[in-house]
């Protein structure tokens, strides 16, 4: 008797305690949402309204039915209806606003922890990046690993614009960025690592800038060059080249071709195996030294000329030629700098960490130091490969 | 009163678990950033210092609480009246742990959710934990904290890709004021509050291994929290000092081949069990203590109404968490010193003064 008491009581017990299970497990439910009441983002782009004040963002949303494996299709259609993704633009005094007031036009809540891209315009970028974008950096919902640009056009135009061979801009501005090494001409910046620069007294921020390229009455894109944003604001662009160069001192070449000029007339490419670069910053009296430390290792891969260059004696030539083209992509790269008085390169944060005591002294006035800085640069290259033939098929050894 | 017994090694996973508590999701002393776990060392070292004050105290009476120490060497009504004082003490901290926690859930993961549908399930678990007495929450302690440390110890080797040595230099930039400062608040906060173990050294089975016991305990959450800090500050760098929730956040940058992603809720998880014990254990103090000033047979009804009290302080007393961050930064290390050191200390004064115990008194 007591016995089966005693389980009844046992029982009862379970059951409260099942009860509470559910009753903590059912708190995570409150704010559920279901799929098909969501409008995935996958890119935003950040713009001053027409009129009027606050920001205008343009969401590319992914038009979930629409995105199916070729082959599967949808037959006919072909009209404009059957576009993967919807661009929707909302305006708002502010970035959080703005997202909330694409309700009055989207069926669907917005949901952004997906999103991929944030594009901003050249426009916004001037009057300071920060304030448009606290929302994404506040908010538990988008992740920091979303990549920043720049552009001088119309960011919605831009998210509408082709998307070459993915069916989402967004998708395809995710696989530009990520495919720099190819070039090391791009610098792709998260927004993670935009935030963290900005914690660096002394260093400047730089964004990739793409922008809309017409062709033949299509909108594509392309990626151009680099933005540099001083103190959260644009103050001017550097070039493919002098990208190149701030990728060397930054040490994240990690690819890409170096073209040289031979003697002789005609060109060579070489392509980039391996870069590694070594920065030591000091500060004598009053000027702050750089030393620059680059060894490049390369591989002939196309040249214009007759010529047989793949000769050690050639090759040699072919080295310092590189060299050269290095120290001239990164001195360009710090001219711009200079002009600009933005120190993109962290030369300021080198001495933060390394010499903290110095760092203290010449940070109210870094800017002057950085412009004055001396900077030297050694650039150690070398050429290991030469591809599957030596000389080209016409060439005849000069006879003695 | 509970009559449970625990263990040495009870008592220092306890302890572990307890120090680890709330600072490991809501860190004291963000302005010495990339310092912070070495000045943890420091702030381990002058807590230890407060331990063994109080631990010297407990020797002198051994198998007597905290309260009957009081009642011992003030006298009925003051000892009483200091008693009343820890008990503000425990519920501050209990309520301030919860406090955090929900903060915790409520802006990360259960951002829609009201506080009381967090809080109340929590709260009916910790009353039917400290009902069940001291031993069923060392025992459930034990599988927790393993799981906590099991978590660091992984947590190494996930971060190792993300992880840049550059971002912990440079060390020692900070003026040493700061880190005196730093230091003691840290000494306060987390490791001072374990002034409350005075209320369960009593229930370890053998009081001659307390010692060593504590000094493991917080030995040992000393380096869980050092290292914490440690990867935070290389995974996140400088940007990691405007975070709210910064060992959540760097959980959240954890990036394994694009595959293993988005982990921030395990350690989410394992944090809220280290809450969930101190929070436990502030209650537990809370019954027994108050059954002890009142001198009640049992401790068991107070469990509900206090865990009800702890909610409300939840509520009430940290509003927002930023008055609670400006209550660590600003009150907090001049509170807890009171009751992490100087009543202890007082305590120990006038019982060495008035030769208590006496002779005979002793067990």
């Amino acid at each position: 008797m007591t016995g089966k008491l005693q389980r009844r009581k046992r029982l009862k017990k379970g059951q409260g305690l099942l009860l509470l299970l559910f009753l903590v497990l059912a708190g995570g439910c409150w704010d559920r949402r279901e799929l098909e009441n969501l409008a995935v983002v996958l890119g935003m782009g950040v713009d001053f309204p027409a009129q009027g004040e606050g920001y205008e963002v343009s969401f590319q949303i992914v038009r979930a039915s629409q995105i199916q494996t070729p082959g599967s299709g949808v037959g006919g259609g072909g009209g404009g209806e059957s576009k993967p993704v919807w661009l929707l633009r909302s305006t708002g005094p502010t970035f959080f606003e703005a997202v909330r007031n694409a309700t009055f036009q989207s069926s669907r809540r917005l949901f952004l922890s997906h999103n991929q891209v944030v594009i901003i315009s050249t426009e916004v970028a001037k009057k300071g990046i920060l304030p448009a974008l606290d929302f994404l950096i506040r908010d538990p919902g988008p992740r920091n690993t979303q990549w920043l640009l720049l552009t001088p056009d119309d960011p919605g135009q831009l998210l509408d614009a082709a998307a070459g061979l993915e069916r989402v801009s967004a998708l395809a501005i995710t696989d530009l960025i990520q495919d720099y090494h190819l070039t090391s001409k791009i610098r792709p910046v998260k927004i993670g690592d935009y935030v963290e620069m900005m914690m660096q007294k002394t260093s400047a921020n730089t964004l990739p800038v793409i922008r809309i390229k017409e062709n033949a009455g299509k909108k594509e894109l392309l990626l151009d060059g680099t933005g540099v944003l001083k103190d959260d604001r644009l103050v001017g662009f550097l070039n493919y080249k002098e990208t190149r160069g701030l990728l060397w001192i930054l040490g994240e070449v990690k690819g890409g071709l170096i073209t040289v000029d031979l003697p002789g007339g005609g060109k060579a490419t070489c392509e980039i195996f391996t870069a590694a670069t070594k920065v030591k910053v000091e500060a004598r009296a009053d000027q702050v030294h750089v030393k620059i430390e680059v060894k490049v290792e390369t591989g002939l891969g196309a040249q214009t000329t007759y010529d047989d260059l793949s000769t050690t004696g050639q090759l040699k030539k072919l080295e310092t030629l590189q060299g050269k083209a290095v120290e001239d992509e990164i001195r360009a790269a710090l001219a711009k700098a200079k002009e600009y008085k933005a120190d993109i390169f962290g030369f300021g944060e080198y001495l933060f960490k390394h010499d903290f005591r110095t760092w203290q002294r010449l940070q109210k006035e870094w800017e002057r130091y950085f412009v004055d800085a001396q900077v030297e640069i050694k650039v150690e290259a070398k050429v290991e490969g030469i591809g599957l033939v030596t000389r080209p098929a016409n060439y005849q050894a000069p006879e003695e | 009163m509970d009559q449970g017994k625990i263990s040495a090694g009870q008592l220092t996973l306890l302890i572990m678990s307890f120090t680890i508590g709330s600072w490991v999701v809501l860190p004291t002393g963000i302005q010495a950033w990339q310092n912070l776990w070495l000045i943890m060392f420091m702030g381990l070292g002058t807590g230890l210092l407060f331990a063994y004050l109080s631990l010297f105290l407990f020797r002198r009476f051994p198998g007597k609480t905290l309260f009957e120490i009081h009642e011992r060497v003030y006298g009925p009504v003051l000892g009483k009246f200091i008693s009343l004082c820890f008990l503000w003490f425990f519920l501050q901290t209990g309520g301030g742990t919860l406090a955090i926690f929900k903060t915790l859930l409520r802006s990360t993961v259960f951002t829609a959710t009201p506080d009381l549908a967090i809080l109340v399930p929590l709260i009916l678990i910790l009353v039917y934990g400290c009902r069940r007495g001291i031993e069923v929450i060392a025992r459930s302690n034990q599988l927790l904290i393993m799981s906590t440390v099991g978590l660091v110890l992984v947590s190494i080797l996930l971060v190792v890709n993300i992880f840049n040595p550059e971002n912990l230099l440079p060390f020692f930039n900070l003026p040493f004021s700061e880190v005196i400062w730093t230091s003691i608040s840290l000494a306060v906060f987390p490791f001072g509050q374990n002034v409350l173990f005075m209320m369960i050294l009593p229930r370890v089975n053998r009081w001659q291994k307390v010692n060593g016991a504590v000094l493991k305990g917080m030995i040992g959450a000393g380096l869980v929290l050092s290292t914490i800090q440690f990867l935070a500050v290389g995974v996140l760098g400088k940007s990691g000092q405007i975070l709210v929730f910064p060992t959540y956040e760097f959980y959240r940058m954890i990036n394994i081949a694009q595959f293993l992603t988005r982990l921030e809720l395990i350690p989410l998880l394992n944090f809220l069990t280290m809450g969930f014990i101190k929070t436990i254990l502030c209650l537990y103090a809370l019954a027994v203590g108050t059954a002890q000033v009142f001198n009640l047979r049992t401790y068991r009804p107070l469990a509900l109404p206090f865990g009800l009290f702890l909610l409300l302080v939840a509520e009430r007393i940290f509003p927002s968490i930023s008055e609670h961050m400006r209550y660590l930064e600003e009150v907090q290390t001049f509170f807890g010193l009171i009751f992490s050191l100087l009543l202890p200390m007082m305590t120990l004064g006038i019982a060495l003064l008035r030769g208590l115990p006496r002779r005979r008194m002793a067990p």
